[in-house]
């Protein structure tokens, strides 16, 4: 089949993908962590030979803490480079197809991560994406997509190069019990 | 590749034209929305030689005020401004909006010669667009409970055809309001959550 691009020059039908992939994460906190702190980080590693491709992204935010009259809790998504998140808990990353080949994001220089991270010498672009759920009483969930890649559409994914990579950071400072499940899906091509 | 002309005399926005792919967000916490409290302008640049066309625009509300004893409701609506004639005028108080590539390779948006911006506080701004506004969605929630979040979406299902995707041509913009119900103004509390994204196509 002949490629045909688009006018910057991407396949308008791209090449099949060397596989695609999910993860979930989650995490509750039990501290006051900072304001921009990243507690889920993703990053295709410098090592890496393909693009990551994000389909999707979406979960729930979650508060059982001491409600807190007039104050909100909030998530931002922000692509980064330059650095790999360190510290945290390493997450699985699942073949959506077991034929699939694993993840470029398990490389040993790359992470995916949950935790309140250590992110040293990393270059931060803008937040793309905010969420928030009101603290003024307790028991609370607010879900979120980010639905990059609606149905019939060629092209449209958020793409990572090849040692960039997508964080989660606390958007306002956390008051224990704020919690995040978020679940990431992606091809690699 | 030949320029496309439907029956009408449209000129087709292939995706051949596409220069690239592009998203925004932001997150405001009012301490008093109000009607008409223009909070978004998002303007295709006047003089540019692009067509925007917007796929989706989603995020979620949320109020963690002092819940209100009358009922009051407090939201937005988005709207077009130029499809039956000029902006007479852009938001004035504002922060700008960053324009992210989705894909790094992609020219940078043309949106950043543009005066798009957001305000912290609506009410700040007045009423500075006078032209008549196409009102295309609303979303509302109430202020007689605190600890309220409501998501929402607004998803141009097919985008890579040219009947759909919220097409601004240039000097054409995307407007965000906030608009109350039953009081002439929202409780400190109430907040916007919002993502924009776009392609950029070339004019044919």
């Amino acid at each position: 089949m002949a490629i045909i691009k688009d006018g910057s020059n991407a396949n308008l039908y791209p090449t099949t993908p060397a596989g695609s992939y999910i993860a979930g994460a989650a995490i509750r906190h039990t501290a006051t962590d900072a304001a921009d702190s990243a507690v889920i980080a993703l990053r295709n590693p410098s090592a890496s030979t393909k693009t990551v491709c994000i389909r999707r992204i979406y979960g729930n935010m979650l508060f059982d803490g001491t409600a807190s009259a007039g104050n909100s809790l909030g998530y931002e998504f922000i692509r980064f480079s330059a650095g790999d998140p360190t510290t945290g808990t390493t997450l699985p990353r699942i073949k959506k197809k077991n034929s699939y080949a694993a993840s470029q994001i398990l490389d040993a220089n790359a992470q995916f991560k949950s935790g309140v991270l250590t992110m040293t010498s990393v270059v931060y672009e803008s937040e793309f994406f905010f969420v928030r759920a009101p603290a003024s009483v307790t028991a609370q969930v607010v879900p979120f997509e980010i639905p990059f890649v609606t149905a019939g559409a060629a092209y449209e994914p958020f793409e990572l190069a090849v040692g960039e990579g997508i964080a989660v950071r606390l958007n306002i400072i956390a008051i224990v019990g704020q919690g995040l499940a978020v679940t990431f899906e992606w091809d690699e091509r | 590749m030949g320029v496309i002309t439907y029956p009408n005399g449209d000129k087709a926005l292939l995706t051949a034209n596409r220069i690239g792919q592009y998203m925004t967000g932001f997150a405001n916490r009012y301490g008093g929305a109000t009607n008409n409290g223009i909070f978004l302008v998002f303007q295709n640049f006047a003089n540019n030689n692009r067509v925007v066309k917007i796929r989706k625009i989603y995020g979620n509300t949320t109020f963690d005020g002092v819940a209100t004893a009358t009922p009051i409701w407090a939201g937005f609506d988005l709207l077009v401004y130029g499809q039956t004639g000029p902006i007479a005028s852009t938001i004035t108080t504002a922060s700008a909006l960053p324009r992210m590539n989705k894909r790094k390779t992609d020219p940078a948006s043309c949106l950043s010669f543009g005066a798009n911006a957001y305000s912290t506080d609506p009410g700040d701004n007045g009423n500075p667009i006078t032209v008549q506004p196409q009102i295309f969605y609303s979303s509302r929630m109430s202020m007689s409970l605190t600890g309220k979040s409501l998501s929402y979406s607004v998803q141009f299902r097919e985008p890579d055809f040219d009947y759909d995707g919220l097409h601004l041509s240039p000097s054409h913009a995307l407007v965000g309001r906030t608009m109350t119900h039953g009081g002439t103004a929202a409780p400190a509390g109430f907040g916007i959550c919002m993502s924009i994204e776009w392609d950029e196509y070339a004019l044919t």
